[in-house]
């Protein structure tokens, strides 16, 4: 996935379509304000400067799908590993909740059910059949919409054919207004995602840090590739 | 110091004949209670006391209860059973009972949890060095500090229990075979601190009743002899000790290797747990030095803890000629050395970090300091200043101001286990997420629950079974005597 | 098991039951194992039976089963760490299948556990425990008194046993049978 941080005005509608897609409860005021907002892909508001001279920079957070993964060797049971589509899957039914993935994940992106999920009145009636609703005390993120890859997937393989460039868009991908987001297979030389990873204006986010993420963030200069 | 106690009737059966030994009459003065030396002295033996009213005096805690004991484990119960009452309300309702959020998924448990294990540190340890160094004053001790490690790593294996999200799944960590052929994932730094706690349990509850055998054996036969409730246990736990040369034999070198096995344990047991911390690449955490600081921070409160907890039993069951101002001084020296170490290791950690002024490292201090500032000056300042006042011979061997200074040292080391873990949680690499924490009722409720659980645990330890090392009391009697040298008359140790 | 009498002698002092452990291992000729003395704390050794070839051979011994216990953690810790790694084999953060230092912490860790266990094993067999039937003892004994206890065939060696026993300053002495 890349995100083009020189497109995102920070709506925020990424973040809704991911809650609606992915069956995440909102939390209401209470747990809000006790800073346990469960947003998959949230949108870290930055201010540079002071006033006047005020400028407000957005960065579209999700799990970074990375590479070598801190969050993955620390869990003791095996409920968050690499699958062989270079996914970082979370395995609801084997995790304890030890937390530790949380810790160990540089850009907390990770987020954990302290209550029960509570889906109040019409909530119900636009849950996703696709996606598990978690109980609590397990550990959740982003899937980057496993449920529409493996939908994806098997449209291509009832036709006969493989995964074309644009076949899969998650949530966030499909609603961004400015197109900031595009999603796609980065092994792929011709898709859009792979020239855009590897145009010069890709960065990775905390990249001394090793881990490798599969979302590239393109900041700053003028080539655009389309 | 109370030499009042010490009885020295002329037909005592002395355990190794000593009694025969006509006293030197320097030493006889020595030993007067009223004498100007006896009173100097803060060595005043034993050895001269009749081993069967020795035996009376130290199984005194365990044969006789009063109404304040009872009074007092009932108070216990009740601030348990507060502290179970919300643990069982979290694990219905679910761990938003805590305060805890993203990304501070760690927080007050884990900080006890570390301080627990922390504290299993001393006894063992304590025990085993000076078990196999064979110093002489650790004779009286060595059970109040084994049994203090047990039951501080129970206290402490409970907390991955209290903390974990879905307790009812905790078995998936287990290395069970099972239908889901699912094994747990040994590349966890949690995997390894579940068997290494579990090893360390496992392996200081065999040291602590290896070592009660032959004291169980006492207990035995004066629970029998008074048709005491208590002889039932104490038969079949004893295994039918009789003190042959046989058993002593082999229960010397079985003892012996117990140390050593416990030696290499206890010390992989707390690295183990800080590489729960500094196997992230959690800045702060992510350090070398964790390691050994830990297990120095583990040793540090451990023997802190054997010095309260002995100046307690010492003034609660008036045993203060069994566990003697020697053994206090003995250990606040120690402590002295430990205390020194782990204010070396701190400095350490903290220059690195302040040197190079790396910002997400030193982010944290400044984080620290502005939002902990008197606990890390408590916890610093404690630290300094207790290696600065135990330099003095008159306030170590004073109970009152040692029983102060342990106490704060154990409180400097609770906060520093508490600062390792929220002010690095609370200050992550991605700034958007930086938060604040202060545990909930939910957890302090369980936190003192615990505190309340060891001590209850401890008590009934108490009045269960013997807390005085007898067996080893009577062998340093019998490997030692007194020697003339030129005017003095000194204590001899015959090395075994 | 064939019938034997025991006779066991208090003393209340050291040097007389040095004194006294010889004489009776000779007027009897008692072979190791046939004496013992019963003890309230751990004397060193040689000081109260001199002849100790059977105690050092156990003791030789006694570190049988903590190694052979320590080898089989070793090889359950390696297995564990090592071989459910191997059977998973799930990629977690790039690490490989079969990671050393994993390994070797746990297996560090088991051999320690089944080394611990075999001390006790070895504690208990070749100390004689547990053994909760009834045998010969006092309970002076944990109050500092010294036992001598011997074992003999017959009803007369027991009879002038325990004389000899009293005569050599035992302030106590009591018959028992099939009770070593």
């Amino acid at each position: 996935m890349t995100v083009d941080l020189d497109r995102c005005d920070g709506c925020g509608a990424c973040v809704v379509a991911c809650q609606a897609e992915n069956n995440i409860p909102s939390l209401g005021v209470e747990q809000t304000q006790e800073g346990r907002n469960m947003l998959w892909l949230r949108i870290e508001r930055y201010i540079e400067g002071s006033y006047p001279d005020v400028k407000v920079r957005f960065l579209p957070m999700m799990c970074q799908h990375c590479d070598t993964a801190p969050c993955e060797s620390v869990c003791p049971v095996y409920a968050t590993y690499q699958n062989n589509e270079g996914l970082n899957v979370q395995v609801y039914n084997r995790c304890v909740g030890t937390r530790f993935c949380g810790n160990n994940c540089p850009y907390s992106v990770r987020y954990f059910n302290w209550y029960d999920p509570d889906f109040e009145g019409k909530e119900k009636n636009q849950l996703n059949p696709d996606v598990s609703l978690r109980e609590k005390g397990i550990m959740e993120k982003c899937t980057f919409c496993m449920q529409r890859i493996r939908r994806g997937k098997d449209n291509a393989a009832d036709e006969g054919r493989e995964v074309h460039d644009g076949d899969i868009k998650p949530a966030c991908v499909q609603t961004c207004p400015t197109g900031a987001l595009e999603f796609g297979n980065i092994n792929d030389h011709h898709s859009r995602v792979s020239k855009l990873a590897h145009s010069g204006r890709a960065i990775s986010l905390f990249e001394e840090k090793g881990t490798h993420p599969s979302v590239k963030y393109l900041k700053g200069g003028t080539a655009d590739v389309f | 110091m109370s030499s009042n106690n010490v009885k020295r009737s002329s037909d005592a059966v002395t355990a190794g004949g000593h009694g025969d030994i006509s006293l030197l009459p320097e030493l006889e003065a020595f030993r007067d209670p009223k004498s100007k030396a006896a009173r100097a002295s803060y060595d005043d033996a034993d050895i001269y006391r009749d081993e069967k009213s020795f035996n009376e005096h130290t199984l005194a805690p365990m044969f006789t209860t009063s109404r304040a004991y009872f009074v007092f484990v009932i108070a216990l119960g009740i601030v348990i059973a507060n502290g179970f009452a919300w643990f069982v309300a979290q694990t219905f309702l679910g761990m938003g009972q805590t305060n805890m959020h993203e990304p501070l998924f760690w927080g007050a448990y884990i900080a006890t949890f570390v301080f627990w294990v922390g504290m299993s540190h001393s006894g063992t340890i304590v025990s085993s060095i000076l078990r196999l160094s064979q110093a002489n004053w650790r004779r009286p001790i060595l059970r109040a500090a084994e049994a203090m490690t047990a039951f501080s790593l129970l206290v402490a294996g409970m907390f991955p229990l209290v903390h974990v999200g879905r307790l009812w799944r905790v078995y998936y960590m287990f290395p069970l075979p099972n239908q889901r052929e699912l094994w747990p994932n040994f590349k966890s730094p949690l995997m390894w601190d579940m068997m290494a706690i579990g090893i360390y349990l496992t392996g200081s509850m065999t040291f602590l009743f290896i070592g009660l055998l032959p004291d169980l054996a006492v207990a035995r036969d004066k629970a029998i002899r008074e048709n005491n409730w208590r002889r039932h246990y104490l038969s079949f736990l004893s295994l039918g000790w009789r003190g042959s040369h046989r058993e002593w034999s082999v229960y010397n070198k079985a003892s012996m290797f117990l140390a050593v096995a416990i030696l290499c344990i206890a010390p992989s047991v707390h690295t183990i747990v800080s590489w729960d911390f500094a196997m992230t690449m959690t800045p702060g955490w992510h350090t070398t030095i964790f390691g050994p600081y830990f297990v120095v921070g583990a040793i540090y409160s451990g023997i802190a803890a054997v010095i309260t907890l002995m100046i307690s039993l010492r003034w609660i069951f008036k045993l203060d000629d069994v566990i003697r101002t020697l053994h206090i001084d003995c250990l606040a020296k120690l402590l002295i050395v430990i205390a020194i170490i782990w204010t070396y290791f701190y400095f350490c950690e903290f220059n690195v970090v302040w040197y190079s002024q790396k910002p997400e490292e030193w982010g944290i201090w400044e984080w620290q300091a502005e939002r902990f500032g008197s606990f890390l000056w408590i916890m610093v300042g404690g630290s300094v200043l207790s290696i600065f006042l135990m330099s003095w011979r008159k306030i170590r061997t004073n109970m009152v101001a040692m029983f102060f200074i342990t106490l704060l040292v154990n409180v400097g080391m609770f906060i520093e286990r508490y600062l390792i873990v929220v002010p690095i949680l609370s200050h992550r690499d991605s700034a958007y997420m930086w938060t604040d924490y202060v545990p909930s009722v939910t957890e302090l409720s369980i936190i003192v629950g615990s505190f309340a659980y060891f001590v209850l645990l401890y008590a009934l330890f108490l009045k269960l079974f013997p807390i005085v090392t007898m067996a080893d009391v009577k062998e340093g009697v019998i490997v030692s005597g007194d020697v003339k040298l030129g005017r003095h008359a000194v204590r001899m140790q015959v090395k075994e | 098991m064939n019938n034997h009498y025991t006779v066991l002698g208090l003393y209340k002092k050291m040097e007389t039951t040095v004194n006294a452990t010889p004489q009776i291992r000779e007027a009897f000729n008692l072979k190791d194992g046939e004496i013992e003395v019963l003890t309230s704390a751990a004397y060193p050794d040689e000081i109260l039976i001199e002849d100790k070839t059977l105690m050092y051979q156990v003791n030789k011994r006694q570190f049988l089963f903590p190694f052979l216990l320590g080898i089989v953690g070793l090889a359950i810790g390696i297995l564990l760490a090592g071989g459910t790694g191997w059977i998973m084999n799930l990629d977690v953060g790039g690490k490989p299948p079969f990671a050393l230092p994993p390994t070797g912490i746990i297996t560090y860790e088991f051999t320690l556990l089944f080394a611990v266990i075999g001390s006790v094993i070895s504690l208990l067999i070749y100390g004689g425990l547990p053994n909760w039937t009834e045998r010969a003892y006092d309970p002076d004994i944990t109050d500092g008194s010294l036992g001598i206890l011997i074992k003999v065939n017959s009803n007369e060696e027991q009879n002038k046993a325990a004389d000899m026993m009293a005569n050599l300053g035992a302030y106590k002495v009591k018959k028992g049978k099939n009770d070593f």
